[in-house]
Parts: C-alpha cells; sequence; structure tokens
C-alpha cells in the first residue's frame, strides 16, 4: 500500500476513533512513584473494530495520566487477513497516538497471528517468535510463543530464567495457564511451564485467548493475569470458579502496570475509563522446583483487589484480598 | 525304530539351531527408526530445495513496513510452488512415518479427558489441506498441545507441525505453506 493512503487511513481512523470514544473519567490509582516501570497491558486486540480503537483511545489518555513507556501485547494481534493495509487497521491507527508519542509495543504470537509477525519491527520482537528483554534496574519479560511450546523453546526459556538473577520475572504469552472461561485453563501448557516459572521464581504471569479480565487467586504463589478483552469480547463467558479472584467480562478492557522495587502495582480498567480491579503484589523469592508445598512467597502475597470475588469463595491464606465490588461482575451471572 | 526316533530328533534339533543362527546373522532392523531416518533425510531434501529456490530472492529481514513482509513470505511460498510442482502428499510424510505419527496422536488423544479433547480440539481449523497450499489467514494456527509435540520428531528451525480438525500438517514458516499433511490422525 501507498505510504500517502496508508497515512489516509491512519488519519480516518484516528478520527473515527475520536468521534466514537466516550469522554474518559479516569481514576489511576497507581502509586507513580519515581523511577518506576510503567507499562500498559492488552491482549486479543486485532480486530479493527470500532471498540479496540477506544480501548486505545482510553489508553492514550490514561498514558497523559501515567505515562508509561511501553505496553505488552498479549496476543491476536491481528484476526483475520494480515495484509499491509490489516497492520495500519487493526494496530497501527488504534494505537497511534501512543505510537507518535514513542511508547513502545512488545507483542507475543497468538493462534491468529502470523509468526512471520515477528519481523514487523513495531511489534519488537527482535525478529522472533520468543524473546526476553529487561526494563528498568530490575525488571525482566520473557515473551513466549504458547501456540508451539516445543522443547528447543522451552531450553530456551530455562536458560533465559536461569540467567536472569533476582529480578522481577514477568512473563507474558497467549494461553492462560489458568482461566474460568470458555477455552479454560490450558493444561497442557501449565505441565511444562509451570515447574519452571516455580524453579526460578516468576513473579507475575499475564495471559489473553480468553476475551474478558481476570486475577486469578495467586496459584503456588505465582500471580497470573488474563488481559484478552483488548478488542474482542465474550461477554458473561467468565464463570464462576475458585480460581477467580477477580473478574470483568461485560466490556472490553486493559490494564495498567507499575514496578516499584518489591512491589508491582495494578490497575484493570474498562473501555469507558472505569477500574475494574486493582491491587499490590509484592516480589516472590525463587522457590526450589524441589520444595514441596507452599513455596515462600506464598503467604506473604497481598493483592488488594477491587472486583468482586466472583467465584463467592472465602478468602484462604496468601491469596488475595478483595474490598471492593464492581457491580460488573454480578451483571452476567 | 528308536533309533530312527533319536536320528529325526536329532536333525529337527540341527534345522532349528540353522533357522536361529540364520536369523541373528540377519541386520536387525526397527522399522520406526529407519522410518524416522528417512523421513529426516527428506526434510533435509526440502530445506536443501527451499534454499535454492530462495537465494534470488531479496533476505527475510525486519521492517516496519509490513508489504515488505507479506511480499516476502508471497514470493517465497511461490518460488516454493514452483519448484515442487510434482509434490504430492507422503513425499516427506510417507505412509511409514504417517503410521507412526497417527499412532502417536491417537494415543495422546485417547489418554485425555473429554475436557482435555475439547480444550485441544478447541481451535484447531476445519478446511482439508492440499500440498503446496497457502495456509489460510482466515483461520487460526492451531495451538499444539506441548508434550504431543515432544513426543513427535523435532524439526529444524523454520518447518512447524500444525493440527487440523482430522489431519497432521508439516507447515513452512517462512513462505506459509503447506508442505505435506497426514489424514486421519485423531
Amino acid at each position: 500500500m501507498a505510504k500517502s493512503s496508508r497515512r489516509c487511513v491512519v488519519a480516518l481512523a484516528v478520527f473515527a476513533g475520536c468521534w466514537l470514544a466516550s469522554p474518559a473519567a479516569q481514576e489511576l490509582t497507581l502509586p507513580l512513584r519515581p523511577d518506576s516501570v510503567r507499562f500498559g497491558v492488552i491482549g486479543d486486540t486485532g480486530t479493527g473494530a470500532t471498540p479496540q480503537y477506544e480501548v486505545g483511545l482510553q489508553l492514550a489518555a490514561y498514558h497523559e495520566k501515567f505515562p508509561f513507556t511501553f505496553v505488552i501485547m498479549m496476543g491476536d494481534n491481528l484476526y483475520g487477513a494480515q495484509r499491509p493495509q490489516d497492520f495500519v487497521k487493526k494496530f497501527e491507527a488504534p494505537y497511534k497516538i501512543l505510537l507518535d508519542a514513542k511508547v513502545a509495543f512488545y507483542a507475543a504470537l497468538g493462534n491468529h497471528d502470523d509468526p512471520n509477525q515477528r519481523l514487523y519491527t513495531p511489534f519488537n520482537m527482535a525478529g522472533k517468535r520468543y524473546y526476553s528483554f529487561r526494563k528498568g534496574d530490575n525488571v525482566r519479560f520473557f515473551v513466549l510463543d504458547s501456540t508451539y511450546m516445543d522443547p528447543v523453546q522451552l531450553t530456551w526459556l530455562e536458560q533465559e530464567l536461569k540467567s536472569s538473577g533476582s529480578d522481577w520475572k514477568i512473563a507474558y504469552f497467549h494461553h492462560p495457564l489458568y482461566s474460568s472461561g470458555t477455552h479454560g485453563s490450558q493444561t497442557d501448557l501449565r505441565v511444562v511451564l509451570e515447574p519452571l516459572f516455580l524453579k526460578y521464581g516468576v513473579d507475575v504471569v499475564f495471559s489473553g485467548h480468553e476475551h474478558f479480565y481476570q486475577r486469578i487467586k495467586p496459584q503456588k504463589g505465582i500471580n497470573y493475569f488474563v488481559s484478552g478483552a483488548g478488542g474482542q469480547l465474550r461477554q458473561g463467558d467468565l464463570k464462576p470458579s475458585d480460581l477467580t479472584a477477580a473478574g470483568f467480562d461485560s466490556d472490553r478492557s486493559f490494564m495498567l502496570v507499575e514496578v516499584a522495587g518489591k512491589e508491582l502495582s495494578f490497575q484493570a480498567i474498562s473501555r469507558t475509563g472505569r477500574t475494574v480491579d486493582k491491587g499490590t503484589i509484592p516480589m516472590r523469592e525463587a522457590v526450589s522446583s524441589t520444595a514441596a508445598g507452599e513455596p515462600p512467597g506464598f503467604s506473604r502475597l497481598r493483592a488488594s483487589g477491587h472486583a468482586r470475588d466472583r467465584a463467592g469463595a472465602g478468602r484462604r491464606r496468601g491469596q488475595s484480598r478483595q474490598d471492593g465490588s464492581s457491580s460488573d461482575l454480578g451483571q452476567q451471572q | 525304530m528308536l533309533n530312527t526316533r533319536r536320528w529325526a530328533g536329532v536333525i529337527g534339533a540341527l534345522t532349528s539351531l540353522t533357522w536361529a543362527a540364520a536369523a541373528f546373522a540377519q541386520p536387525r532392523v526397527n522399522p520406526q527408526a529407519a522410518a524416522m531416518a528417512d523421513f529426516s533425510k527428506r526434510i533435509t531434501a526440502y530445506l536443501d530445495l527451499q534454499k535454492k529456490l530462495t537465494d534470488d530472492l531479496p533476505p527475510l529481514k525486519r521492517t516496519d513496513d509490513p508489504a515488505e513482509i507479506t511480499l516476502r513470505e508471497i514470493a517465497l511460498g511461490d518460488a516454493i510452488r514452483v519448484g515442487r510442482l510434482e509434490a504430492h502428499r507422503g513425499d516427506i510424510l510417507t505412509r511409514e512415518m504417517a503410521r507412526v505419527f497417527r499412532r502417536v496422536i491417537k494415543d495422546d488423544f485417547r489418554r485425555r479427558t473429554l475436557r482435555g479433547q475439547k480444550v485441544m480440539r478447541d481451535d484447531i481449523p476445519h478446511f482439508h489441506p492440499k500440498v503446496n497450499q497457502s495456509y489460510p489467514s482466515a483461520w487460526p494456527l492451531a495451538t499444539f498441545p506441548a508434550p504431543l509435540l515432544a513426543a513427535l520428531s523435532p524439526l529444524p528451525d523454520g518447518l512447524e507441525y500444525r493440527l487440523l480438525s482430522d489431519a497432521l500438517i508439516l507447515r513452512d514458516v517462512k513462505a506459509n505453506i503447506i508442505v505435506d499433511f497426514i489424514l486421519d490422525v485423531f
């Protein structure tokens, strides 16, 4: 596509997005500490439809208050056709404001993505299906291709985790190891990934695939989030389960995250700018895979989410504390 | 009469020993290992052909222009299609290899719970594959179960297995082409 035509498509798309998006009524709950690592989380975005643009605008509006420097993408970056114009319609246009502000996007591959997306420089994948990168002094990200978890990738992951020292370790990939949606927990993946996460002290895991937001009660000390409603939405798909610490499935959503010292704060936000969950997680200490029972970090986890525990389960030792409520959680039941 | 019986017994024993010795003298061939070695050779031959065909194309590099990625993928696919005009199903995933893979996949599938089977087949596309066909972008690339992947023969970089509703395909990642496939895998 000619560059002038692409510019035209981008301009039209942004105009349409601005017109359609509702005015933001944002409440920022993140601490905004100096020298913190700040980023956005979006998943299952690449529809090219109006709600994706609205989420993009909301993310950009929050960027004014919470100047994050990068966004991590949970995969399904482009649904359907992946022609040059689709990269514009389904990525460049919805996030134009952020891209213009030099916000970097780090993509993972989903099952709807052509692996050759790894060559598209705005996705910052370094030409690889899976890769790692570091931000700030002590945060390392491990980006995996969960659609094709072959032994080579697992070996690579183990080496990367082993050499990452005492950094915050954040893994993200498309398919959730724990989820209460239609697709459910990906146990095949869990069998091969969870032992490595436990052995090398991964703190937090983000995924998509399920088209809603869900915070999972810590599993063996690891905090899991599903953020797969950046463009797609499966309304009412979040079924009550013992896994659910908080959830939101009545509209599109995204997350903002801030890592400062030994604490990670998160805020989940709807397409209309409303906060649907928030909390803080302390860094987890590395535990040996041979250790039985609860890892050391398990008992000192404290997430103070504001969304109601949809599963209705009571609090358990070491699991997230929910202080507030969100009406959205009850509406879909 | 007794002597005759004795001699018959001795002759019978000698005959059995001779047959046994002959059987030991023959080289023992594991049919599965042979099929895998042959598969490996065919994969190498495919990659050699791919390299030869693509030497004239501009290199596949990182770019901020998605048109470059798309055009390179299409050009590579076209070159491979031309170079493999006579390619048929079974050229790489031979009948022997198909038997091995079918058994592995069916065993894996049977071991799963009903829920596990559902999850596995959740996003599996339902189209009938053809050799040299571009993988249709309208269909997702079904997630390949990690334990099953570990049980199949490893592939070199640039080739991958994927599952369809009733097929295992061998896919060229850079060219987005179906190189070969096996039917009736579930």
